[in-house]
C-alpha cells in the first residue's frame, strides 16, 4: 500500500474519464512530437544535401529554382549556361571548386545528371559496387535509385525526356548502370549520375533527329555549377559580382532553404497551435474529473485523515494522480509521436529519409514533457487546496449526499 | 485514560457541546448517550483531535491535545485512535483488504498483509477480502469498518451511533463485537449512541446535557 496505489485505484475507478483525458494528453503530445521531429528531419535533410555546397550558379530566373532544382533534385532547373563560364568561375581566387551538372533526362523520376567524378566527392559517396564512369552513357546509381529500380550492374537503361517521370523515353540511346553507390544519406542516393558528354550525347541526337542543329556546332553547355567558395569572405562579394557582371545568377542554398522553410512555417504554427489547444483541452477535462473526484471523495479523504493522513499527504495524493496522469499522457504521445513518424517513414517512399529522426530524442521533447507535467500539477492545484483545507468533522457529520 | 475538563464548542454563535468534567480509566468501555443535537459527534471528534474545542482541556493516552501542533496531531491519531464513523465511509475504490492496508499505511505502521487477513479472519469476514465495498452486506461492512478502526491496535476506539442500521438482534452483537475487539487489542471503548437497545452492554454511562 502507498500513494501510488491508492492513486491508481482512483484511476481505475472511473476508467472512462481516466483514459478519454489520457487520449486527448496524448493526442496533443504526439502532435507536437511528430511536428518537433518533422521540422527537425526537414532541416537536416536540407543541410545534409546542401552541405558542401555554398553557392548554386545557373540561367537567370528564380535563385530558389536554382535551388531546388540543382541542389534538391525537387524542381526543373531555368536553363543552361555555357561551360565557358564555369572554367571563368574555375578561374576566380575567391572559388575553391566547381562541380558541373548538367540536366534533362530522368528515369522513373530520379534526375540523370551528367557531371564530373569530383560530384562523389562534393556528395560523400562511395561505390558499393562496380566503378565510376568513365565511358559515354555509363552510369552510377544511388542506392535509392538502384534500391527502387532493382537495376543491377551490367543492366541497360534508357533515361526518358524531362525530369518528371513519363516524359518520352529515349530507348535508342540506353544508358549502362557500371557501378552502384553505398547509401550516402542525401539527395545523392536519388540520382543517377553520369558524364556530362552522355547528357550532350542523348539531347545532341535529339536535336540532330529534329534538324535543329542545322546551323553546326554550338557552344557546349551544362546545367549548373555548384560552387564552394575558398575563403568564408566570398559569401560577402561572389554572389554579387555573379549577379552584377555576368550573364549568370547565384544562390545560396542555406539562404534559400531558410526562405522554405519560413514559408513552412506558417502550417506548422497552425498545427501547433491546434496541438496546444488539444493538450490544454485535455488540461481542462484534467481539472475537472480532479475537482469532481474532490466532491465526490471529500468522504474518503475525511476518512483518511481519521486513520491519520495529514493534511499534506491528502494533498499530496491529488497532485501524484494528476502527475501521474500527465506523465502517462506525456509518455505515451511522445512514443506515438515517435512511431508515427517511423511509419510515415516506412511507407511513404519520398518521407524515408525522415526516418532515422524517429530514433533521436530531442531537447525540444524535455521541455514538452516538463511542460506537460507542470499544466497536470496546475490542474491539480485547486482540488488539491480543498484537499488540504477540508474539515474532517464537518465532513464527515455530513455523511453521504 | 483521558480526561475532559470545562470542554465547550461552538459552531459560530451556536453552542454545540458542554463538558463540565469526565474522567475515562484504562481499559473501560463507555456509553456515551444523549439526544440528538446534544454534540455526541461533535464530542468524538475532540477526542479524535479531528477538531479543536473553543475552550476546556483535552488529555488523552497523557497528551494534552492542545500542545500537538497539526500534522503531529494527525500522526498522534493514526498511532492513538481507532475511529468507526456512522456511516462506515469504507473507500469504494479500494478491496476490503486494501481498506485495512491503508488504515496501516496513512497511520505510518508497518503495512503487513498477514495482520489483515488474519484479523479478517477472526471476524469471520476473510472470505470478502477481495470484494468492493459495494458488494458487502450492511453487517459485513460494520465488520471491516471495525477491522479497519483496531489493526493498530488503538488506545481509544470511537464508535459514532454505530447500530442505527441495525436491527435488534445485530444491534446487540455489533455492541458486543466492539467491546470484545476492544479488549482483544487493550483499547479503552466510547460509543457514542442514543440506542436503547445496547445500553445493557456497557458498565459506563455519561449522559451529554445539550449545550
Amino acid at each position: 500500500m502507498n500513494l501510488f496505489r491508492i492513486a491508481y485505484a482512483y484511476a481505475r475507478k472511473s476508467p472512462l474519464t481516466t483514459v478519454l483525458n489520457l487520449v486527448l494528453l496524448a493526442l496533443g503530445v504526439a502532435t507536437v512530437t511528430l511536428l518537433l521531429l518533422l521540422t527537425t528531419a526537414l532541416d537536416d535533410r536540407l543541410k545534409r544535401d546542401a552541405a558542401g555546397i555554398d553557392l548554386v550558379v545557373g540561367a537567370k530566373g528564380s535563385p530558389l529554382q536554382l535551388v531546388l532544382a540543382g541542389v534538391f533534385h525537387v524542381d526543373v532547373p531555368p536553363g543552361n549556361i555555357p561551360l565557358a563560364e564555369i572554367d571563368r568561375l574555375r578561374a576566380n581566387p575567391l572559388v575553391a571548386s566547381v562541380v558541373p551538372i548538367a540536366m534533362g533526362d530522368s528515369y522513373l523520376g530520379y534526375h540523370i545528371v551528367g557531371t564530373e567524378p569530383s560530384a562523389l566527392e562534393l556528395y560523400g559517396a562511395r561505390l558499393r559496387q562496380g566503378r565510376g564512369w568513365s565511358a559515354p552513357m555509363e552510369a552510377v546509381l544511388g542506392a535509392e535509385v538502384a534500391r527502387r529500380s532493382g537495376l543491377v550492374v551490367g543492366a541497360g537503361f534508357a533515361g526518358s525526356h524531362g525530369l518528371a517521370a513519363g516524359g518520352e523515353v529515349h530507348a535508342d540511346e540506353p544508358y549502362r548502370v557500371v557501378g552502384v553507390l553505398e547509401p550516402a544519406g542525401n539527395v545523392v542516393d536519388r540520382l543517377i549520375l553520369t558524364g556530362i558528354d552522355s547528357v550532350w550525347k542523348v539531347h545532341h541526337h535529339e536535336e540532330q533527329e529534329q534538324g535543329e542543329s542545322a546551323a553546326g556546332e554550338r557552344a557546349p553547355e551544362v546545367t549548373m555549377g555548384l560552387v564552394r567558395y575558398a575563403t568564408p569572405l566570398a559569401a560577402a562579394t561572389l554572389p554579387r559580382q555573379i549577379n552584377n557582371e555576368t550573364l549568370l545568377q547565384s544562390a545560396s542554398p542555406a539562404y534559400e532553404s531558410a526562405r522554405l522553410l519560413t514559408v513552412f512555417g506558417v502550417g506548422t504554427d497552425v498545427i501547433r497551435a491546434f496541438a496546444a489547444f488539444l493538450m490544454l483541452a485535455a488540461g481542462l477535462g484534467m481539472f475537472i474529473a480532479l475537482y469532481q473526484a474532490m466532491e465526490q471523495r471529500q468522504y474518503d479523504l475525511a476518512v483518511m485523515r481519521t486513520l491519520g493522513a495529514s493534511r499534506w499527504r491528502v494533498c499530496a495524493l491529488l497532485l501524484l494522480e494528476a502527475t501521474v496522469l500527465a506523465a502517462a499522457g506525456a509518455t505515451l504521445g511522445i512514443l506515438a509521436g515517435h512511431a508515427l513518424l517511423a511509419c510515415i517513414g516506412a511507407w511513404l517512399p519520398a518521407a524515408a529519409s525522415l526516418a532515422p529522426v524517429a530514433m533521436r530524442m530531442l531537447p525540444g521533447e524535455g521541455a514538452l514533457v516538463a511542460l506537460v507535467l507542470a499544466g497536470g500539477i496546475l490542474a491539480a492545484l485547486l482540488p488539491a487546496w480543498r484537499a488540504y483545507r477540508l474539515d474532517v468533522a464537518a465532513t464527515l457529520a455530513k455523511g453521504y449526499p | 485514560m483521558f480526561a475532559l475538563e470545562g470542554i465547550e464548542h461552538r459552531f459560530g454563535p451556536v453552542a454545540a457541546l458542554r463538558v463540565g468534567q469526565w474522567r475515562v480509566e484504562r481499559g473501560e468501555r463507555w456509553l456515551l448517550s444523549g439526544a440528538s443535537g446534544s454534540g455526541k459527534s461533535t464530542l468524538l471528534n475532540v477526542l479524535a483531535g479531528l477538531l479543536r474545542p473553543s475552550a476546556g482541556k483535552v488529555m488523552v493516552a497523557g497528551q494534552d491535545l492542545a500542545q500537538l501542533e497539526e500534522s503531529a496531531l494527525d500522526r498522534w491519531r493514526g498511532r492513538n485512535i481507532g475511529y468507526v464513523p456512522q456511516r462506515l465511509h469504507l473507500i469504494e475504490s479500494l478491496d476490503v483488504l486494501d481498506n485495512l492496508l491503508l488504515a496501516q499505511f496513512l497511520a505510518g505502521a508497518t503495512v503487513d498483509r498477514s495482520v489483515a487477513v488474519e484479523l479478517l479472519a477472526s471476524l469471520g469476514i476473510d472470505r470478502v477480502a477481495s470484494r468492493k465495498p459495494q458488494a458487502l452486506s450492511q453487517g459485513q461492512a460494520q465488520r471491516v469498518a471495525i477491522a479497519r478502526a483496531v489493526i493498530n491496535r488503538p488506545a481509544l476506539l470511537l464508535a459514532d451511533e454505530p447500530t442505527a442500521a441495525l436491527d435488534d438482534a445485530n444491534a446487540r452483537a455489533a455492541a458486543a463485537l466492539l467491546s470484545e475487539r476492544a479488549g482483544a487489542v487493550g483499547a479503552t471503548l466510547v460509543v457514542a449512541s442514543h440506542d436503547g437497545r445496547i445500553g445493557s452492554a456497557f458498565s459506563k454511562r455519561y449522559e451529554l446535557e445539550p449545550a
